[in-house]
């Protein structure tokens, strides 16, 4: 039984060490790949043919860049933020309904704020997409280590289900989703700030932070409180011949 | 703890290894060294009941009070 558990554990480790490693290799890939990209939508040296958008685009953000016509040797970039959306007023929806029957131009009911990006705002923009791609990808790296770490420790305990060790893997997991909570309302606020300076766009600061995150966050510190509790029934179990 | 096991005291006055009380009484060295090194929180009624029959003895042998 003991070499059993021994064999499970050590292929376990082997296993999670195999993955793990490509695993790292493909985010540390990705976050290249991903800055690539947006660094080529942001040069308006390169330049894509008229009426076509080229675009990059990472959670609520759209970076896009659009040549008007070939007349002109600018290209435009803008960003799309699709996070806040904003509804027509009642009598425009009805107009704009109105006149799709006719076949017409149909505007849109809803729409979302874009933001033409001037070579001032450029380093702003660089850094807020800089900082959603590391967000991201370096907070997918750490869910990932987490559940790494909490595997070996899961199968270190000689079968045991409630240990301190997955106690401690339990509070880093609800640590690092609370911090990606906070870190999505930092990066929300951050450019919502910039906005409402910019372009004075009259949103409030707060708002950014994910519900998805926070349930996820309170299941964990809930699991956390019954891995408190139930650490010392455990023990006393085990001390009990 | 003011319950002090005494079960070395008996196995001493038996002749008898730990080894060989593991194996009469049935119970894992670990659990016995729990027991013995008065670790142990609680005792189950068999255990108590299987090492008294083993070492041929009371439980007020193995098991005594004293005040803190």
């Amino acid at each position: 039984m003991e070499a059993q558990n021994n064999f499970t554990a050590r292929n376990m480790r082997i296993f999670s060490r195999v993955l793990g490693i490509p695993a790292f290799i493909v985010l540390i890939w990705a976050i290249f790949v991903n800055l690539n990209e947006f660094n080529s939508v942001l040069d308006t040296s390169i330049q894509p043919d008229a009426g076509i958008i080229i675009d990059y685009e990472i959670g609520h953000l759209k970076l896009n860049k659009i040549k008007a016509s070939t007349d002109t040797e600018e290209a435009y970039v803008y960003v799309t933020y699709k996070g806040i959306s904003y509804l027509a007023p009642q009598e425009n929806q009805t107009e704009e309904l109105s006149a799709n029957f006719g076949f017409t131009k149909m505007t849109g009911l809803e729409s979302y704020p874009s933001f033409l990006v001037i070579e001032k705002h450029k380093a702003f923009w660089k850094s807020q997409f800089y900082l959603e791609i590391l967000f991201r990808y370096a907070g997918f790296a750490v869910v990932f280590l987490t559940m790494l770490v909490f595997g070996e420790l899961n199968f270190k305990q000689n079968n045991k289900l409630f240990t301190k060790e997955v106690k401690w893997g339990l509070g880093g997991f609800m640590f690092v989703i609370y911090g990606a909570y906070f870190g999505g309302y930092f990066l929300y606020g951050r450019m919502i700030l910039f906005l409402n300076k910019e372009f004075y766009l009259g949103e409030s600061i707060v708002g950014g932070g994910s519900q998805e995150l926070l349930f996820m966050g309170t299941i964990l510190l809930f699991l956390f409180i019954v891995f408190e509790r139930a650490i010392p029934i455990q023990q006393e179990q085990d001390l009990t011949v | 703890m003011p319950i002090i096991v005494n079960l070395d005291v008996m196995l001493a006055k038996r002749k008898m290894s730990l080894t060989e009380l593991c194996e009469e009484v049935g119970i894992t060295m670990s659990n016995l060294s729990i027991l013995k090194t008065g670790k142990a929180k609680a005792i189950r009624f068999s255990t108590l009941s299987a090492i008294c029959k083993t070492l041929n003895c009371q439980p007020g042998d193995i098991l005594e009070f004293v005040e803190d």
